[in-house]
């Protein structure tokens, strides 16, 4: 298969942006991505981005955005899903030999309406609308499956929320940038039970791009580049019922393909940074044992070793993760970029050796009912 | 280049106003499992799931593959939706083309599907417009296509004429009767159509295609499954798409740039240089009638201003040199996400030589194009019986 790197990215500062359009944030982080790598638009053979038409309270969103995205006269296509299912349509068309650069954009801004009446529009008209189910509490079904399955506590999730927020607090592009204490985070306002406030993400709008290129492009370029070694994507079934709630099986279906492309066996070993979207603090134990970090149920020992904290053995988050910024629909090419400034040394604020090798992760749908990997190394 | 990848099997459900027996993951369900069975395969054959439909306002669930693909049979398994408005069912067989092409996937199943019985489609079209700029006098598909056909008329008069429009309705409608998942098979005139009711000046009613619940699927794969599946697979040989802008001074709808963009790509990757004789069979993404002779100039497949010279001279008949839209077109069905691939299925279908009644004889190259947005995305496939 032909070598594809990301060779260029650019994030929003996200936050509440009231005074950014849809096309002014994507304006914004396409003029970025190219400058960081030298590229101009002419120089992109495909543009693949993702949107949502509900958040933004449209039809059919590409009909304003593409030329805000320089895509006026190219090739182009919309995703309908997070920006990291984006890039993983962007790889197959360099790896097709048919495109030597790829444009990826993402975008959303959430605060134009109430996410959690958002969320329940992906419910089915038959069973679940009628219930009023929505993605908060969804995942608080999703937790309490999890802690009742497994024997673990509450505060095993708010201790996650505690490592990213003081990893957000690094992050210049992040929307909170506050840690809290354990205290703090339990005792926030409770949300639906078990979860609590600072557990969740907040409501966020930002976007962000990614230039891709094959490796005579990649290297003809005076930056380095972020080899993309392997990507895998998988959907559950989409009924919380008809689910294993207690295990995240997309993450793990979409992690094993990702991981049998780059080669990984052991992904403790063989990863050197975990970005994964978290909506909710617990999620991102349950990744760890999708992601085979550790065994089923063991997500907080492993917290609780230090082992994907700042410095450990795999870090999982040195940007904060979703609990610090949200920008749904980008917040997974969001870690896509982080993963990649982490690995290329790219990126702003302090450097950590040793990060070669890196995954990002993705999750949409009702309790993480699809997910999305990618991994890029040195 | 790229490696081979081919059409293998194709799947459709009969297209009708109102389908009350099956909810949306069924009739897409029911167009899989025909295109698998088409194809010899199983679920579980398939290596990915693509799947695409237009606004999600129309059956107003976000993120319906969530709901949807699972019904497919490939859960937990890889599935992606792409959304690109009226090119979206082509915009998702290309994608299947890509998820094959690139070596990610062997052998992957695209799915496109809408049930517009389930909402108002033309509110659902009116909310592409722009909520600043447009949307104060945004009324739907008919009003933008009216100004196209009427931009296109007043361009060529008189070569061109609005009768010209009806024999296009006409020629369309009866080419219905022979595909047995049209949803209007009913023979009319050209006196019909002129008589019949205005919608959008110079559209009248029998201008405009139906609205239509249905789905469409097609299994595409490499080269070795293909061959060990398929007597006669249809080969991508060509795949182009151009996106413009809406907002830019010299928008031309009466000649699309991102339509001539597209097929100048796709000729390219195709070896086809003089389209109107190297292709045997197109079918286009006529949601009115005058398109159809939009499309067939911007397309290379007359010359400029000769799309009513085309018309008249039968060429784009059944029996003609180059026929269009054999299986009825867009003006017999348009389930809107799932037209466009029902113009790749039918193209694959004529070189496959499965297209029973509606077949070309010596279909050997079979062109598939699509429209979508505010006339502003373009995609064209090309599929041969040969590599």
């Amino acid at each position: 298969m032909i070598d594809v790197g990301v060779v260029g990215w650019a994030q929003t500062q996200h936050g509440t942006l009231e005074r950014e359009t849809h096309q002014s944030l994507i304006y914004m982080v396409v003029n970025e991505a190219l400058a960081s790598c030298g590229m101009s638009i002419h120089d992109i053979d495909v543009v693949i981005d993702a949107g949502s038409d509900f958040l933004d309270g449209r039809g059919i969103s590409t009909c304003i955005t593409v030329d805000s995205m320089g895509a006026h006269f190219k090739e182009e296509s919309k995703i309908a899903g997070d920006g990291l299912l984006a890039a993983i349509y962007a790889y197959m068309r360099i790896a097709s030999g048919l495109f030597g650069t790829a444009l990826v954009v993402a975008y959303g801004k959430s605060s134009e309406s109430p996410p959690r009446a958002q969320s329940v529009s992906m419910t089915d008209p038959f069973y679940l609308r009628p219930l009023g189910l929505d993605a908060t509490a969804a995942a608080a079904l999703q937790a309490r499956a999890y802690g009742h399955h497994y024997g673990v506590g509450n505060e095993a999730a708010a201790r996650v929320a505690v490592k990213n927020r003081a990893a957000g607090a690094l992050n210049t592009n992040a929307q909170l940038r506050t840690r809290v204490t354990l205290e703090q985070v339990m005792e926030s306002p409770e949300l639906v039970s078990p979860l609590r406030e600072l557990e969740a993400a907040p409501v966020t709008d930002g976007a962000c791009a990614l230039v891709m290129a094959d490796a005579d492009v990649a290297r003809s370029l005076k930056v380095r580049p972020a080899w993309i070694t392997g990507s895998g994507h998988a959907m559950d079934p989409f009924s919380p019922g008809a689910r294993e709630i207690h295990k995240v099986h997309s993450a793990a279906l979409a992690a094993s393909d990702a991981y049998r492309h780059a080669g990984v066996t052991d992904p403790l070993a063989d990863l050197d940074l975990l970005e994964v979207t978290e909506a909710f603090a617990h999620q991102e134990l349950m990744l760890y044992e999708a992601f085979g970090l550790c065994e089923e149920g063991e997500g907080e020992g492993l917290l609780a070793s230090g082992a994907t904290s700042p410095g450990g053995r795999v870090p999982v988050n040195l940007s904060g993760g979703a609990l610090c910024a949200n920008p749904v629909v980008a917040t997974g090419l969001v870690r896509l970029a982080e993963a990649c400034a982490r690995v290329t040394d790219r990126g702003e604020g302090d450097r950590i050796d040793g990060i070669k090798r890196a995954m990002a992760h993705a999750a949409g749908g009702l309790a993480m009912q699809t997910a999305a990997c990618m991994i890029v190394e040195r | 280049m790229t490696r081979p990848v081919a059409v293998i099997g194709t799947g459709q459900t009969e297209y009708v106003s109102r389908r009350d027996d099956k909810n949306v993951p069924e009739i897409v369900r029911e167009a899989g499992l025909r295109a698998l069975d088409d194809a010899g395969l199983k679920p579980g054959d398939v290596d990915a799931v693509v799947i695409g439909s237009a606004p999600e306002i129309f059956e107003g669930v976000n993120y319906p593959e969530d709901w949807i693909a699972p019904a497919l049979g490939l859960c937990p398994g890889p599935v992606m939706r792409v959304h690109t408005g009226g090119t979206v069912g082509a915009s998702t067989g290309i994608a299947g083309f890509y998820h094959v092409a690139s070596g990610m996937f062997d052998t992957v199943l695209a799915v496109a599907y809408q049930k517009l019985s389930d909402g108002v489609p033309q509110y659902g079209l009116s909310a592409c417009y722009d909520p600043l700029w447009d949307r104060d006098f945004a009324c739907g598909a008919p009003a933008l296509v009216g100004l196209q056909s009427r931009q296109y008329l007043n361009r060529h008069a008189p070569h061109v004429t609005e009768e010209h429009g009806a024999m296009v309705a006409v020629k369309n409608r009866r080419n219905a009767l022979a595909n047995p998942y049209a949803q209007l098979r009913r023979e009319i005139t050209v006196a019909d159509v002129m008589s019949s009711p205005p919608v959008a000046e110079p559209l009248k009613l029998l201008d405009c295609c139906p609205t239509s619940d249905g789905a469409a699927a097609m299994v595409i794969s490499e080269e070795r499954t293909a061959r060990k599946r398929c007597p006669r697979p249809a080969w991508f040989t060509g795949v182009g798409t151009c996106s413009e802008s809406p907002y830019v001074p010299h928008v031309d709808m009466a000649y699309p740039e991102s339509c001539v963009r597209a097929a100048q790509q796709a000729y390219q990757m195709a070896w086809i240089y003089e389209p109107a004789r190297e292709l045997d069979v197109a079918e286009v993404y006529e949601a009115f009638s005058f398109q159809e002779l939009i499309w067939c100039e911007a397309l290379g497949l007359c010359g400029p201003g000769q799309g009513g010279k085309l018309i008249e001279s039968g060429r784009s008949e059944m029996d003609g040199a180059l026929p269009v839209n054999a299986s009825g077109g867009v003006l017999s069905a348009n389930p809107i996400g799932a037209s466009a691939m029902i113009r790749q299925i039918e193209a694959a279908m004529q070189v496959m030589g499965k297209a029973g009644d509606h077949q070309v004889d010596g279909a050997h190259r079979a062109l598939a194009h699509s429209w979508g947005g505010a006339i502003q995305f373009s995609t064209v496939t090309i599929f041969s019986d040969e590599i």
